[in-house]
């Protein structure tokens, strides 16, 4: 028997969680975009859920890690940490599941990031989308789209069975279809750590920085990306001293990124360029064995200059193959 | 490792003293009870509120519950640093980073190379050896800055010429100063060092190629090459980004590393 939700019945399954919890579920927030029309939002009940959407403007991870985080505040002297409300992530993709899991891992080790992880388990991970639930993933629930009415879900955690006795969801019969993603070739290639690793004086990184703006919109709009910075600011309208240090999205992509007052360590473009590939595809697959990415295409479909990573990688690896045949 | 939340330790300047026209030395004192150790070489990451934190090496060895630091007055943080006085709160996170291989010192001839403010992690390890004679074989420490007056730690020299040769150099200087003239290397050209020595350096990345030109391939193992490297860090394990090298963190992985270990890592020695 499976659980099964028909889909006029997920808007109120998304309106029945925000009784203990904000939900932020996908809404159609920018109707006349031609980057992505949708956005997760604080859902409410006169808002419409387009649980089928193409893809959110930002990922989960303004979720998980805001753009904007307090991670305490000084005041007398005392610092105090902020409270942690109760979050639910109502209709993640296949993608932004993956990017959730990868997110989570990279801040669990090899030191586990307290106030990252405080965050995590605060947050109810509901995924939805059509492909059978993947093995390895971490969510609570996951809703499969069996056709263009019905949705099968499926618990991850004690949290999502739960959810699964609401009675939205009926006992019925019903095949299960198996959908699985279809394996990227690209950037499923294993050379792909080996082949950027040594492609630092290819030229593609100089003929991608003469088009790149260097804005770091990859960067804020990557579910993965993760660098930050860790600043002060102070409330001057107290008396007290009042100051709270936030951590805040940073890009490598920027030009001040490694900047010291002993110079800046990356100062040319196509440095940061091959600096962001190099830690999608090298350093992350060796700290933790998977890459960078989860293929969801936020990048390419913002970036000013239309640069698609894609078309990067498969120039070096295609450079790397014939190189290889000719030796 | 330990879990990190971010949140420094509260602690107080307990003593400041000028070490150069822009430098100044600050020792610090946790509440009673708090336990710190650290190794030579590491860092913590200084903060005052409202005002951010920078990485700061740590100048002392660890033999008191005391600790200094050395702060060239530079940017915002650093600037409203030097401006604290006697009594101020100071807050403080870490230890961070690998500190200096002193299990590799053990019967060894080491060369130590510190240009400009350089010496402030390297005035650690000096304390270090001083407390720790019986440890190694020799002790050599090049010592080069701009002028004399910049010369940092120099009230200093006459305690550490009890177990090690101190040799200085200035880049220019007036009428007073009759020691050596000219930059670092103009140390390596007048004194020889011991084939197998040890050697670690601290200073702008450009002498770290002058040290590689002379020595690597001739007196010095390519194992035997120490470097600290210098990065903009503002977390301090491995997560922000802000200081890596390649595959390598310097708040992490270094920030001292052998130079077999950064010989072809592109991003380390730029």
């Amino acid at each position: 028997m499976a659980k099964v939700i028909f889909e006029n019945n997920l808007k109120e399954l998304a309106l029945s969680l925000s009784k203990d919890a904000k939900v932020f579920a996908p809404v159609k927030t920018h109707p006349n975009s031609t980057y992505s029309q949708y956005s997760f939002v604080e859902f409410s009940k006169e808002m419409e859920l387009v649980i089928d959407y193409p893809t959110t403007n930002l990922p989960p991870k303004e979720f998980l890690l805001p753009p904007k985080d307090i991670l305490f505040t000084y005041s007398n002297g005392q610092s105090q940490s902020p409270v942690i409300e109760k979050k639910v992530i109502f209709g993640l993709s296949y993608e932004d599941l993956y990017g959730v899991e990868k997110l989570t891992k990279l801040f669990s080790s090899p030191i586990k990031d307290d106030h990252f992880l405080e965050i995590k388990d605060s947050t109810l991970i509901i995924g939805a989308d059509h492909f059978s639930p993947p093995k390895s993933l971490n969510f609570d629930l996951y809703l499969q789209k069996i056709n263009s009415e019905i949705y099968v879900g499926h618990a991850g955690t004690k949290k999502g069975s739960q959810i699964l006795k609401n009675s939205l969801f009926k006992n019925q019969e019903i095949k299960i279809p198996k959908v699985s993603k279809k394996k990227d070739l690209l950037l499923s290639n294993p050379d792909l750590p080996k082949i950027i690793m040594k492609s630092k004086d290819h030229p593609v990184w100089n003929d991608l920085a003469k088009i790149c703006l260097g804005c770091g919109i990859c960067s804020y709009v990557c579910p993965l990306c993760y660098c930050f910075e860790i600043d002060d600011e102070i409330d001057i309208t107290k008396d007290d001293i009042c100051s709270t240090k936030c951590r805040t999205w940073d890009s490598c992509m920027l030009n001040s990124f490694a900047e010291t007052n002993a110079g800046n360590f990356r100062g040319e473009l196509s440095e940061r360029i091959y600096n962001w590939y190099f830690h999608k595809f090298v350093r992350m697959p060796k700290e933790y064995g998977f890459s960078g990415c989860v293929d969801c295409n936020r990048c390419v479909i913002f970036c000013p200059a239309k640069i698609n990573y894609r078309n990067t990688l498969m120039r070096l690896v295609k450079d790397w193959e014939s190189k290889n045949e000719r030796s | 490792m330990k879990d990190h939340n971010y949140i420094p330790q509260k602690a107080k300047v307990v003593e400041r003293e000028s070490l150069s026209p822009d430098c100044l030395g600050l020792k610090i004192r946790f509440p009673k009870n708090y336990q710190f150790n650290f190794h030579p070489g590491q860092f913590v990451m200084v903060s005052v509120p409202g005002f951010s934190e920078v990485p700061i090496g740590i100048t002392t060895a660890p033999d008191k519950n005391d600790f200094e630091i050395g702060v060239r007055s530079a940017g915002t943080v650093t600037k409203k640093i030097v401006s604290l006085m006697v009594g101020d709160d100071i807050y403080i996170n870490g230890p961070f980073g690998n500190g200096f291989p002193l299990q590799k010192m053990k019967g060894k001839n080491i060369v130590i190379i510190a240009a400009g403010i350089g010496i402030f992690p390297l005035r650690s390890l000096i304390r270090y050896l001083g407390n720790n004679k019986k440890i190694f074989k020799s002790l050599t420490i090049f010592v080069g800055s701009k002028c004399p007056e910049s010369l940092i730690y120099k009230k200093e020299y006459k305690e550490w010429e009890k177990f090690a040769k101190v040799y200085t150099t200035v880049d220019s200087c007036g009428p007073t100063w009759d020691g050596c003239i000219g930059n670092i290397t103009t140390l390596f050209d007048k004194n020889k060092i011991n084939k197998g020595s040890l050697m670690i350096a601290c200073g702008p990345p450009i002498i770290y190629k002058s040290i590689i030109n002379r020595y690597v391939g001739k007196s010095i193992a390519e194992n035997d090459l120490y470097f600290m490297l210098e990065r903009k860090m503002k977390c301090g394990v491995g997560k922000c980004q802000h200081c890596t090298c390649g595959e390598l963190y310097v708040c992490t992985d270094g920030p001292v590393f052998s130079y077999d270990q950064i010989k072809y890592n592109t991003e380390a020695l730029s």
